[in-house]
C-alpha cells in the first residue's frame, strides 16, 4: 500500500520521491543528494525538487494520517487472521490433546514465529523451553509464585510471565512484546490449562498441584520395585483450628515447596488433607530420610495477610517408609500413623509385626464369633453383711481348647467393627444366666455401647426375650479416657436404665481417669474400686486409709462399693476394717462357667474344697 | 501591533494585539530579530510542553503566549517616553525571569527558581511581535545584530561549561557536539574559543554541516566518529528523522568515565540500558538555561568569541512566519540553520 501511494505521489509531483521506513534510512547519506522530512515515528519522506513549504506540509499531514490509519487497519487485519488461525488450532487441540514437545511447540507457534523465546512450565516442571536460559527461567518462575503475572524490562526487550492454573508461560523478547501477542498467549494458556484440568483434574490436587490419591493408587499399581515415604503432619489440625484454613493452606504450600526441593526427581502426592507421599524409584537409604527430617522439621514463617505479620509455626512431621509398596499402602499408613508414636518409622520393621499380631487376633475373634466360642464366665461378688451377692459376667474366648482373656482382642475388635457383635453375644449370655439363676448379674459395657443408638432397645428386647427381672441386671460402665467427654449422654443413659429398673455401677475407680465430682453428678448405684488401690492394703497403711476414706465417703452419699482384687486371706482380713458392701476376687471365687455356677455354688470365701 | 501567538498544538495565529506599555524599570524594544528554535517547533507539533495553560504564579500570564525566547532589537523608549539612554541602543533580551525570593534565587541559581518564567516559553511573551517591554536588567547590549538571537544560546553555553567544569577540565579536552543548530554552534564557539577545548561537530543534515565547516569548525561524519571523547554534548534533542535519539547515541562516543552533557529537550520517553553506562562509568549531566553569574561572564567574554554568526542566519518577515518559518522548520529542516524573524 505504501508503495502505491509512493507511485501516485511520484506522478503528481513529478519527482522521484520515496517513503522509507526509518530503519532503512541513513540521514547523513541521503541529505547529500535529496531532501527529506520525518513523516511520523516510523517513516521518512524523501524528495528532490524545490517544493513549496505549504505543499510539503500538506503531504506530511496527509501521509502521517494515512500511514497511521493504514497501520491500524493492516494491524487489525493481521490480528484477525491470527485469531482465526488460533481458534482453528484451539478447536483442533480440544479434539486431540496429545502432550509432547511437538504439540507444545506447535500450540505456541505464534510465539516462535514472532521470534520470542519462551518456556512452558507445569507444576514446577519444565514441559518445553525454547531458548530461555535456565537462570532467567528459574527466577521468573520463582517470582510467579507470588503473582499471577510479571513483566519487566530485560536489556532492550522484555521478560513476561503469566500463571494460569497449573501452568506458567514465560516469554523473553529482545524488543517490547506486542500486547496482542501477550493476549493471545494468555488465552492459549488458559485453554491449555482447561484442557489439562478436564483431562487430569481428578489426578491433580488443586491447592498444591501435587498428584492426588487417585493418581497415587494408579501409579503404585503400575510400578515395580518402588519404595514409598508416607508423610504425615501430626499437628496440622491444630494450625487449622488456631488460625484459619488459609494459614493452613499456606503451611501445606510451604511444605509442598520443601518437598519439591528435597525430592526433586521423585513423584509427589497429596494423599489426604495433611498427608503426603513420595514414590522413590531407586532404593534410598535411611540416611536420606534422616536428612529429610532435619530439613522438614523446621520453623515455618508464614505470612498472615490479615495481621500483616509472620507467624512462626513448627509442624510436627512423621514418616513411614515402605521399602515395598502394595495396594493397601494407604490403609497401612493410616494404621501406622495411629499406632506408632515414632517420628521416623520403617513399616516392615516397626509396624508390620504389630499389624500381623493384630490381624491374627482378629482372625481368631472372627472364628470364635462364627463358631460360638465366645464364652461367658461368672464371678461371684460377695456381699459383706449377708450371704448374698451378685455375679459379674466376664468374657472368655475359647481357642484350641484353651480359654483366652479378651483384653488383647478388644481394641482390635473396636477398630474393625466387631465389638458390637461381641458385646451382644455377651449380653445375651448374661441375660440368659440372670434369668435362669434368678440372680443379679453385672454386665460390662463401655461408652461405645452407650453411644450406640439401639443399645437400650436391645437391652429391652433381650430382657423381654429371656423374661429377665430388670432388678437383677446391673450395668458396669468401664471408666476410660474419653468417658467424661459424654456426661450428658451418660446421664441420659443412666436415667433410662434406672427407669427400666436396673442398677448402674462404675468400673475401675482409681485406675487413673477418675473424676469424683463427675461421678457424684452421674448418680450411680455402685462404685467398683480398682484392684490397684487394694493390693497393698495389708502392708501399706496409707493405702488402707485411702480405701477407708473412699468407702466412708460413698457410704455417706449412698453409693454402694465393691472392692476388686481380693486375692488372699490377708487382704480379706484387712478389709474387714473397711466399710464396704461387696468384695470380689479369687479369694472369694474365680470366674466359672455357667454350667457350674448355675448348679450348687458355695458363697463362702474360698476354702479348701470350694475350688472346683 | 502584529504578533504571532501560540494557542495550542498546531494552533498558532498571526494577529493584532495591543502594543505593550513599559512600566518603571522597563524599556520598550522594537524587535528586529527573533529566532525560531527547535523547542518552539516541538511545542507547535506536539505541545504544549513548557508553555503554560494555567496562569503563571509569578506573572499571571498563560496561553495565548507570543513565542521565541531568543530575540532582541532596538530600544525605542523608556517608561517616561524620553529619549535618554538607553534609547537608540541595540540589545538582546535575556528571557529568564526569576522571583528573587526562593531558596534557589538566594543562592544565585536563578535557572532553578521555583517560580521561573521564561520569555516566549513560560509565563511571558517572547519575540514574535513588533514591540516588547523589557526590564533594564534583562537587556544585553551588543552592536552586532547577528548576536541578538545568539545571546540566549551563548548564555546556555556558558552555563553548560560551568556545569561540565565541575566534573572535567575542558581545556584541551576532546569534545563532540551532536547537532549544528543554534545551540550546537553556540556551544562549539564558546567551548573552543573561551574554554580552550578541542571541538568537533557531528550533524546529519549536510547543509548545516557545511555551514559549521564554513564557520571554521571541525566536522565529523558518523562513520568517522571514534569512541574517544572526553565529553559529548547533545545539542540536537528530539529529531524525527533519526532512529536513535542523540541522548542515547552519544554514550557510544565517550571515553570510559566521561560524561554526556544534555542540552536537548526531550518530551517523549527515551529508553536505554543503564548498565551499559554503569560499566563504563559514564554519566549523564544536565544543564538548564543560565544564571546571573553566567551573564556577567558572557558580558566579559563576548568580544573574544570570533565566530561570525551572521552566516547561519536567514531572515524572514513576521507575516510569513507560519509558512516560511514553522512549516518549513517542520518539513525542510535541511534548508536552514538559523531562521530569524524580522517583525
Ligand atoms: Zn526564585
Amino acid at each position: 500500500m505504501v508503495g502505491e501511494i509512493e507511485k501516485i505521489l511520484k506522478e503528481i509531483l513529478n519527482d522521484d520521491i520515496k517513503i522509507l521506513p526509518k530503519e532503512r534510512f541513513d540521514p547523513e547519506e541521503s541529505s547529500k543528494n535529496s531532501k527529506f522530512f520525518g513523516i511520523d515515528e516510523d517513516f521518512v519522506f524523501l524528495y528532490n525538487k524545490n517544493l513549496p513549504v505549504e505543499q510539503l506540509y500538506n503531504i506530511k499531514r496527509f501521509l502521517g494520517n494515512f500511514l497511521h490509519k493504514h497501520e491500524e487497519i493492516s494491524n487489525n487485519l493481521r490480528q484477525s487472521e491470527i485469531l482465526s488461525a488460533e481458534l482453528e488450532k484451539m478447536i483442533k487441540t480440544g479434539r486431540d490433546f496429545k502432550e509432547n514437545e511437538e504439540f507444545f511447540q506447535n500450540f505456541f507457534s505464534i510465539l516462535k514465529n514472532s521470534g520470542y523465546r519462551f518456556a512452558l512450565i507445569r507444576n514446577m516442571q519444565t514441559l518445553f523451553n525454547y531458548k530461555i536460559d535456565p537462570f532467567t527461567l528459574k527466577s521468573a518462575v520463582e517470582k510467579l509464585q507470588k503473582k499471577s503475572a510479571i513483566s519487566f524490562p530485560f536489556k532492550n526487550g522484555e521478560l513476561f510471565g503469566i500463571k494460569r492454573g497449573f501452568h506458567i508461560l514465560i516469554i523473553e523478547s529482545q524488543t517490547k512484546i506486542d500486547p496482542f501477542d501477550k493476549k493471545v498467549s494468555e488465552s492459549k494458556l488458559v485453554w491449555l490449562n482447561t484442557l489439562y484440568e478436564s483431562k487430569m483434574g481428578y489426578e491433580i490436587d488443586r491447592l498444591t498441584g501435587l498428584f492426588t490419591r487417585n493418581r497415587f493408587l494408579k501409579d503404585i499399581e503400575s510400578s515395580r520395585n518402588i519404595s514409598a515415604l508416607l508423610i504425615n503432619v501430626k499437628n496440622f489440625k491444630n494450625f487449622n483450628e488456631i488460625y484459619t484454613s488459609k494459614i493452613g493452606d499456606k503451611i501445606l504450600l510451604e511444605l509442598t515447596a520443601r518437598l519439591r526441593k528435597f525430592f526433586d526427581i521423585c513423584e509427589l502426592y497429596r494423599v489426604y488433607g495433611d498427608r503426603f507421599a513420595v514414590l522413590i524409584k531407586n532404593i534410598e537409604c535411611e540416611q536420606k530420610i534422616e536428612k529429610f527430617h532435619a530439613y522438614i522439621n523446621d520453623t515455618y514463617h508464614i505470612f498472615d495477610p490479615k495481621t500483616k505479620e509472620f507467624i512462626s509455626l513448627s509442624p510436627k512431621i512423621e514418616t513411614i517408609y515402605f521399602t515395598k509398596v502394595s495396594k493397601e499402602i494407604l490403609e497401612k499408613a493410616n494404621y501406622g500413623f495411629k499406632k506408632i508414636g515414632k517420628k521416623r518409622a520403617v513399616f516392615e520393621k516397626d509396624i508390620a509385626p504389630i499389624l500381623h499380631r493384630e490381624q491374627k487376633s482378629l482372625t481368631l475373634l472372627k472364628e470364635a464369633l462364627a463358631n460360638d466360642l465366645i464364652k461367658a464366665h461368672f464371678q461371684f461378688v460377695k456381699s459383706t453383711d449377708k450371704n448374698g451377692g451378685y455375679f459379674e459376667a466376664l468374657m472368655r474366648i475359647e481357642h484350641k481348647g484353651r480359654l483366652l482373656q479378651p483384653g488383647p482382642f478388644i481394641s482390635a475388635a473396636k477398630e474393625r467393627g466387631l465389638y458390637h457383635k461381641l458385646n451382644l453375644t455377651m449380653l445375651k449370655k448374661a441375660f440368659e444366666a440372670s434369668a435362669a439363676m434368678k440372680e443379679k448379674v453385672s454386665i460390662n459395657i463401655d461408652i461405645h455401647d452407650i453411644l450406640q443408638k439401639n443399645f437400650l432397645p436391645t437391652i429391652e428386647k433381650l430382657a423381654e426375650k429371656f423374661r429377665n427381672d430388670p432388678a437383677l441386671l446391673q450395668f458396669e460402665i468401664l471408666e476410660s479416657e474419653n468417658l467424661y467427654d459424654y456426661i450428658p449422654e451418660l446421664k441420659e443413659f443412666i436415667r433410662q436404665i434406672k427407669n427400666f429398673g436396673s442398677t448402674i455401677a462404675l468400673d475401675d475407680f482409681g485406675k487413673g481417669y477418675s473424676n469424683f465430682s463427675a461421678i457424684l453428678d452421674l448418680e450411680i448405684d455402685l462404685l467398683k474400686i480398682d484392684r490397684s488401690l487394694v493390693k497393698n492394703i495389708s502392708s501399706d497403711d496409707l493405702a488402707h486409709k485411702i480405701l477407708k476414706g473412699i468407702a466412708s465417703l460413698c457410704k455417706n452419699i449412698g453409693i454402694k462399693t465393691t472392692v476388686e482384687g481380693v486375692e488372699n486371706a490377708k487382704i480379706y482380713e484387712r478389709l474387714k476394717e473397711v466399710d464396704i458392701d461387696y468384695i470380689q476376687g479369687f479369694y472369694i471365687s474365680r470366674p466359672l462357667p455357667f454350667e457350674i455356677v448355675s448348679r450348687n455354688f458355695s458363697r463362702e470365701p474360698l476354702q479348701k474344697g470350694n475350688l472346683i | 501591533m502584529k504578533a504571532l501567538r501560540f494557542y495550542g498544538k498546531r494552533d498558532i495565529r498571526l494577529e493584532e494585539i495591543p502594543k505593550p506599555i513599559p512600566k518603571e524599570e522597563e524599556v520598550l524594544l522594537k524587535v528586529t530579530d527573533a529566532g525560531i528554535s527547535q523547542t518552539q517547533i516541538n511545542e507547535f507539533m506536539d505541545g504544549p510542553f513548557l508553555i503554560n495553560s494555567e496562569p503563571h504564579p509569578l506573572t499571571g500570564k498563560k496561553i495565548p503566549i507570543v513565542p521565541s525566547q531568543e530575540y532582541g532589537g532596538i530600544i525605542v523608549a523608556d517608561h517616561l517616553g524620553s529619549k535618554n539612554d538607553p534609547v537608540g541602543k541595540m540589545a538582546a533580551v535575556l528571557p529568564l525571569i526569576s522571583c528573587g525570593r526562593c531558596e534557589y534565587c538566594e543562592q544565585k541559581k536563578e535557572n532553578l527558581c521555583q517560580n521561573l518564567a521564561y520569555r516566549g516559553l513560560l509565563g511571558a511573551d517572547g519575540g514574535f511581535c513588533e514591540f516588547s517591554a523589557v526590564k533594564r536588567e534583562n537587556l544585553f547590549f551588543t552592536q552586532k545584530r547577528e548576536l541578538l538571537t545568539f545571546i540566549e544560546p551563548l548564555a546556555v553555553a556558558v552555563h553548560a561549561a560551568k556545569t561540565v567544569k565541575k566534573l572535567i577540565d575542558l581545556r584541551n579536552s576532546e569534545v563532540l557536539i551532536l547537532g549544528a543548530g543554534a545551540v550546537g554552534i553556540s556551544v562549539a564557539a564558546y567551548f573552543e574559543q573561551i574554554e580552550g577545548a578541542k571541538v568537533y561537530i557531528s550533524e546529519i543534515l549536510s547543509t548545516r554541516k557545511a555551514k559549521a565547516k564554513e564557520a571554521g569548525f571541525e566536522t565529523l561524519a558518523k562513520k568517522e566518529i571514534k569512541k574517544s571523547f572526553d565529553l559529548v554534548v547533545d545539542a540536537a534533542g528530539t529529531d524525527p528523522i533519526t532512529q536513535k535519539p542523540a541522548i542515547t547515541e552519544g554514550f557510544a562516543y565517550l571515553k570510559r568515565g566521561a560524561p554526556l552533557l544534555n542540552l536537548g529537550s526531550y518530551f517523549h520517553p527515551v529508553s536505554f540500558v543503564p548498565a551499559y553506562i554503569l560499566v563504563n562509568e559514564n554519566s549523564l549531566i544536565e544543564s538548564m538555561a543560565y544564571d546571573s553569574e553566567d551573564i556577567e561572564k558572557l558580558k566579559r567574554e563576548i568580544d573574544n568569541i570570533k565566530t561570525d554568526f551572521s552566516i547561519f542566519i536567514e531572515r524572514i518577515p513576521l507575516k510569513d512566519i507560519v509558512n516560511k518559518g514553522y512549516l518549513r522548520a517542520e518539513v525542510a529542516k535541511e534548508s536552514f540553520t538559523r531562521l530569524v524573524v524580522e517583525p
